[in-house]
């Protein structure tokens, strides 16, 4: 330190002085030996001296809150949190300030996307039971069998029509071919269903998609029917002729049966429950997902029974009747709840 | 039996020792400074070395923290936000060239975005700036006589009139001893601006209290030392 430099300080200069600082709070030897010499050097300093040292010592003289009874328990705070953060950092996928704003952002725009992807869309369905008769934009003709559901486009008629079908709905597809050596895609008219593609000019048809298998059975004109997944995409598409009926799911293999009358059909169309040798397995799966009863049925060999000959009935009660007469089984109905048993 | 029940008694001993010498461990005085080993073993994650930092630091860090808050809660909750950070974070962090000081820097950035979480529910007066008081109850401190009496209200009642950064900044200097650099890290500021604003503050203070109350105490002070070396 230069004894020369402090000659003409003044209180602030002195305040300033980061070596006069560390004199009067916490000197070391050699401070305390070269500012002794400096006033008795220049002993006219040592009033402005004391004065800068008093106004610092005086100001230190304040209160303090170390706050020493929570000194513990703080700790303890803060070492459960690291012991709890450890547990469960491990697969905690944590976002940075700008990934966070981002993200939400994603979110925004992702739920408005699926609004406008949910709002452009038609939905109509059809509760058990019911059977309802939709006009699409193009008017073609959708009836809906119970349980069932249709989706399509609210802009129907501009490009491709398509529908996506859950339950089952008899197709009356308007034609709007003129040349059929001459298809335009904005000429054809797909339906989808879980398990395949169904493409079409102008026909009539019955498709069934319930339990992830599809039934499509064709009525009238010529439909094809691709499938949507990889592995069944190897098998060929199929061109399906009036009275060609194909069966293909998920775990089912595909199954392209002849109708004789594929008229019946669309007997659910007048609510008439239409089967032609069916099991009461069989009968049980439609009173199910068409008519929303529950089927209880008490041993396994009883579903295996089978009913010979057609049934084409309009009242359930009828069904019931003839189920029980033919093979001397009970039919028992508290309110949606069926019991077959013996 | 009877050897299986003094071993357990041993046992339980030697558990009420350690937990007592943890106690105390918590109530000793530390020193301000700290080994530079600790940080450095703390950072490789010795839970001793951090236990060591904590202890060392919670009553100063408790005693900067009061100057902007009189709410304990919300200090000891930025105490632990930043203790809690500092174990989490301890394999990234530097080696800064004052730990005491990277902790005062810490706290006073928590604690900030505390009370201004806090400033949405409580109405908050004009201050848009942040609040730092001068510790004002000085009843209790031991005052050598009048005089320095005199001056400590009037050193008091300037500070008090200042603006909170001037507050802080001398408090940060007079207080805590630092220099510029390290209080324009502290609070944020380049090296200019931290003088600038010291430099008011010094004046300020200087202006107001003025060579009347230091020289009635001084001149008092300066007869009885002269006496002294007389004598």
């Amino acid at each position: 330190m230069d004894l020369k430099k402090y000659i003409g300080f003044t209180i602030e200069d002195y305040l300033h002085d980061d070596d006069f600082l560390r004199y009067v709070i916490n000197p070391s030897e050699e401070d305390l030996v070269f500012w002794t010499r400096f006033v008795n050097n220049n002993p006219s300093r040592a009033v402005i001296i004391q004065s800068a040292s008093k106004l610092i010592s005086t100001y230190r003289k304040q209160e303090t809150f170390y706050n020493e009874k929570s000194q513990q328990a703080v700790f303890e705070r803060i070492s459960s949190t690291i012991n709890a953060s450890k547990s469960k950092k491990l697969n905690v996928f944590r976002l940075g300030y700008v990934q966070k704003i981002a993200a939400s952002f994603f979110l925004f725009l992702l739920a408005g996307v699926m609004f406008y992807l949910y709002a452009s869309k038609v939905h109509q369905d059809t509760e058990f039971g019911h059977v309802k008769t939709i006009l699409l934009p193009d008017s073609s003709v959708v009836i809906l069998n119970g349980n069932s559901k249709i989706v399509y486009a609210r802009n129907f008629r501009d490009g491709i029509r398509e529908v996506w079908l859950t339950g089952e709905g008899l197709f009356k597809v308007k034609h709007i071919n003129n040349d059929p050596g001459n298809i335009k895609p904005m000429e054809k008219f797909i339906v989808h269903s879980s398990d395949l593609n169904i493409e079409v000019l102008g026909t009539t048809f019955n498709v069934k998609n319930r339990r992830n298998k599809t039934s499509v059975g064709l009525i009238s004109g010529k439909i094809q029917i691709s499938y949507p997944d990889l592995v069944q995409s190897k098998t060929k598409n199929i061109v399906l002729t009036p009275g060609d009926y194909l069966q293909h799911g998920k775990n089912v293999k595909t199954v392209l049966q002849r109708l004789a009358d594929p008229e019946k059909l669309t007997l659910w169309v007048n609510h008439h429950l239409a089967f032609k040798n069916p099991t009461i397995k069989e009968i049980a799966l439609v009173l199910e997902d068409e008519l929303g009863y529950q089927v209880r049925i008490e041993n396994d060999s009883i579903s295996t029974y089978r009913i010979e000959g057609e049934i084409n009935v309009s009242d359930v009660n009828d069904l019931f009747r003839i189920i029980s007469d033919t093979h001397h089984i009970r039919v028992l109905q508290e309110d949606k709840t069926i019991t077959i048993k013996h | 039996m009877i050897i299986i029940w003094t071993l357990n008694e041993d046992n339980d001993i030697n558990l009420l020792c350690s937990s007592i010498i943890n106690v105390m461990a918590f109530n000793s005085v530390s020193d301000y400074s700290m080994n530079p080993d600790t940080w450095v073993s703390f950072k490789s994650g010795n839970w001793n070395a951090y236990v060591e930092l904590y202890n060392t630091h919670f009553k100063i860090l408790n005693n900067y923290g009061h100057k902007f808050t009189n709410n304990t809660e919300l200090i000891e909750d930025a105490v632990h936000d930043l203790f809690v950070e500092l174990w989490s974070k301890r394999t990234k962090l530097g080696n800064p060239i004052s730990v005491r000081n990277y902790l005062y820097k810490s706290l006073r950035n928590l604690l900030f975005r505390k009370m201004e979480k806090q400033k949405r529910f409580v109405l908050v007066g004009e201050n848009a700036d942040y609040p730092f008081h001068f510790e004002a109850s000085s009843d209790t401190i031991f005052i050598e006589n009048e005089s320095e009496q005199i001056l400590q209200s009037k050193i008091k009642t300037v500070i008090q009139s200042l603006p909170s950064r001037q507050q802080e900044i001398i408090y940060l200097r007079f207080y805590e001893g630092l220099d510029y650099e390290e209080i324009a890290d502290i609070m944020g500021l380049n090296k200019t601006s931290a003088y600038k604003l010291l430099y008011k503050a010094i004046n300020k203070l200087q202006e107001n209290v003025k060579a009347g109350d230091l020289f009635v105490f001084l001149t008092l002070l300066l007869l009885k030392k002269s006496s002294l070396v007389i004598n």
